[in-house]
């Protein structure tokens, strides 16, 4: 079996309908689970999931979890039974999202598929049985255009192991209310045709798949070559890290900068490699709300001011609050007459200015 | 005016206001159901589908039909309500909080307006000594649609015999088509959410233009409306200064003290759940990336000192064209 990632993984509820997937590909059976099949030569693997829900969440459970990281993209087809008289009959459509009504309920999730877009588009519903009344077929139809029976785990398995997915359906010619026996036999009867309309429409749409941009440099990587050697971070420092990174960037501001403030770092002569970071964070800080960290700064110069007369100045961190809090300790009437006459020398107003929002702020 | 599908309850099939919005749209399918709650916001559908696929459900408003506003909405010292004629909206704006507040972008438009209108009047009564106002557009845009929905006619006729009482029809639209055939009234204000050229262009996506809500709001004094504007929500960028200045330049130029109503004004602000979705689907927008903190009320804002130098600066440019009692904070401490 091959190893190499980006594997296609065609899914199918019932090997009829994948008839001529098998016939035309070379494709092999993969011993240890049946109904998988592999390519090697195309990365291509076939899973007939089965039908119903249960079925594909154990399944495709299973083959996404023995493929972890080598699959790229989960693409299902199928027979399908239209809702909306729009559709044609033998017509093949690309599936936009994928919903779930069970037992007559339906679910609150619903699912995406990847990058599709263009007309003729359908909603599919998945349901956990079968729709053999005109009632069962009311409250199904406002939610999609067509009816199966996996699509919506399809989905949810390919959320859960974040796989992209792409359906394409082909609409059956039978009208919506089948007995069990007739939707069986229908897609026995009619399935080399509809399998081969399948076919058509994926080959199709293989050809017209743009290939995706060369990955770009993820984020992770570029904010590990900026801390370097000569910081240390913690957990918390590098998320905080990666967070202002991605901001600079949304903002066009990160390549700029990142030198430049590396540098200034540098430059500063900070001795200890964590302290060297929280600096960093700081000028970073600074680059993204340069009024926070004026005010920051402006209080830190009142603070500094108390400090020097003995007392200390707080105030929220988060700036909500009107309120400055001032600490004096004293152990003599004395020097509480000296701390309260200097601290008439303190301009308060300028402080409490700082937090009514500084006249330079703008 | 074209939908993908088209529910109808079966509550209002008979309703003559179903064909007539019937008659001002198009539509690929038209399906009945039972109860609105049943089908819409049930599932999740994704946000962005309102650009390719939307849907239309035309409704009955059930429960409370009118509300309360929340505190420090609107003009102080009077009682405030708004109503629903409909969810959602056809703008596209970055900020806003619609977004995945129904867990689905399509619109309902709801018709039982008489009944709507008979609890206006009740608390028009109820509040009669302390001029209560009523407002649309909490949920939807007050005018984009109006000339399908035609729900205006009757909201005139009805405060035109609650003169005691208020009426405020928010919007971004320019769709005037349905307010030029009404005679306006002194209890009936058209206000405009505006926001500097280049903040519309970039952040109010599929909205008319500055200049166009402008010449709206020129065409409506003309004509004798009273006009409100809110300045909400304010960005603020690195323009801030030089933009605001230039705009509230531009309102003073087209509406005339005497037609002004009031102008609010209110920085931008978002839940929780809002500022995440936002982020969601606009991660690239550059207001988003801004540095925010949860305020006093839960909600995600600027630092307080930075919300009030942005409210005084606004204030103050406006205080040149407009009296300071007619400009007021929203949702601010």
């Amino acid at each position: 079996m091959s190893h190499g990632d980006n594997k296609e993984l065609l899914c199918f509820a019932h090997r009829s309908e994948a008839q001529a997937f098998l016939a035309k590909g070379d494709f092999k059976a993969v011993s240890e689970l049946p109904g998988l099949y592999e390519w090697p030569e195309k990365n291509r693997l076939l899973f007939i999931v089965e039908e119903g829900i249960e079925e594909v969440l154990v399944r495709l459970t299973h083959v996404l979890s023995r493929f972890q990281g080598q699959i790229k993209k989960v693409i299902n087809l199928g027979v399908v039974g239209a809702l909306s008289e729009r559709l044609r009959p033998f017509e093949v459509y690309l599936v936009r999202t994928s919903y779930g009504v069970f037992s007559g309920n339906p679910v609150f999730h619903s699912w995406s598929a990847d990058c599709v877009v263009g007309k003729n588009l359908v909603d599919c519903v998945s349901v956990n049985e079968r729709i053999l009344s005109v009632e069962q077929a009311q409250k199904v139809k406002p939610f999609g255009d067509v009816v199966d029976r996996e699509l919506w785990a399809i989905g949810k398995v390919c959320q859960f192991f974040k796989t992209p997915w792409v359906s394409m359906k082909v609409v059956s010619d039978e009208p919506l209310l089948s007995s069990e026996k007739n939707v069986c036999e229908l897609v026995k009867s009619r399935a080399p045709l509809f399998s081969q309309r399948l076919l058509e429409k994926y080959e199709q749409w293989r050809n017209n798949v743009v290939a995706p941009p060369p990955e770009s440099v993820s984020m992770d990587r570029e904010v590990d070559e900026f801390m370097g050697a000569e910081f240390h971070w913690s957990t918390s420092m590098r998320f905080q890290l990666l967070g202002f990174a991605e901001k600079l960037m949304a903002l066009g501001q990160w390549d700029l900068l990142k030198t430049k403030l590396r540098s200034l770092v540098l430059a500063a002569q900070i001795k200890n490699p964590k302290n060297r970071a929280r600096y960093l964070l700081d000028l970073m800080r600074l680059e993204l709300n340069p009024i926070k960290s004026r005010m920051q700064q402006q209080l830190f110069e009142q603070k500094q001011h108390l400090q020097s007369l003995g007392g200390d100045l707080y105030w929220a961190d988060d700036f909500e609050g009107s309120e400055l809090e001032l600490r004096f300790l004293f152990n003599s009437p004395e020097q509480y007459r000296q701390k309260i006459l200097a601290l008439e020398q303190w301009d308060a107003q300028k402080a409490f200015g700082v937090l009514k929002g500084p006249s330079d702020a703008l | 005016m074209r939908f993908n599908k088209v529910f109808i309850e079966s509550a209002v099939l008979s309703s003559p206001r179903v064909e007539q919005i019937l008659a001002k749209i198009e539509w690929q399918e038209r399906i009945e159901i039972t109860a609105l709650d049943e089908v819409f916001g049930r599932v999740r559908k994704p946000y962005f589908q309102k650009r390719d696929n939307l849907n239309l459900f035309i409704a009955q408003k059930k429960g409370q039909l009118v509300k309360p506003a929340p505190p420090a909405y609107g003009k102080s010292g009077a009682p405030h309500f708004y109503f629903i004629h409909a969810y959602n909206c056809i703008y596209e704006c970055q900020y806003c909080y619609l977004q995945g507040y129904f867990n689905s972008p399509d619109l309902v438009f709801f018709v039982n307006y008489e009944e709507i209108m008979a609890e206006i009047v009740r608390l028009a009564h109820e509040y009669r000594e302390l001029a209560p106002w009523f407002h649309a557009g909490e949920f939807s845009d007050s005018l984009a649609l109006s000339h399908i929905t035609q729900e205006l006619p009757l909201l005139f006729d009805t405060f035109a015999e609650l003169p005691w009482a208020q009426l405020e029809l928010r919007t971004k639209s320019v769709n005037l088509r349905q307010l030029e055939k009404l005679k306006p009234l002194a209890n009936v204000t058209i206000s405009f959410s505006l926001a500097p050229a280049k903040r519309v262009k970039n952040t109010e996506l599929k909205t008319p233009s500055l200049a166009l809500r402008l010449q709206a709001i020129e065409r409506l004094c003309q004509l004798g409306f009273r006009v409100g504007v809110h300045l909400d929500p304010i960005i603020y960028d690195s323009q801030f200064v030089g933009d605001y200045r230039q705009l509230c330049q531009q309102i003073g130029e087209v509406l005339p003290d005497q037609s002004l109503e009031y102008v609010s004004l209110g920085v931008v602000r978002f839940t929780k759940d809002v500022f995440y979705q936002v982020k969601k689907n606009y991660p690239d927008s550059d207001f988003i990336q801004q540095d925010y903190a949860k305020s006093f009320d839960g909600k995600v804002r600027y630092i307080r000192p930075l919300r009030n130098q942005i409210l005084s600066y606004v204030r103050d440019l406006l205080s040149s064209h407009y009296p300071s009692e007619k400009i007021y904070l929203c949702m601010e401490n």
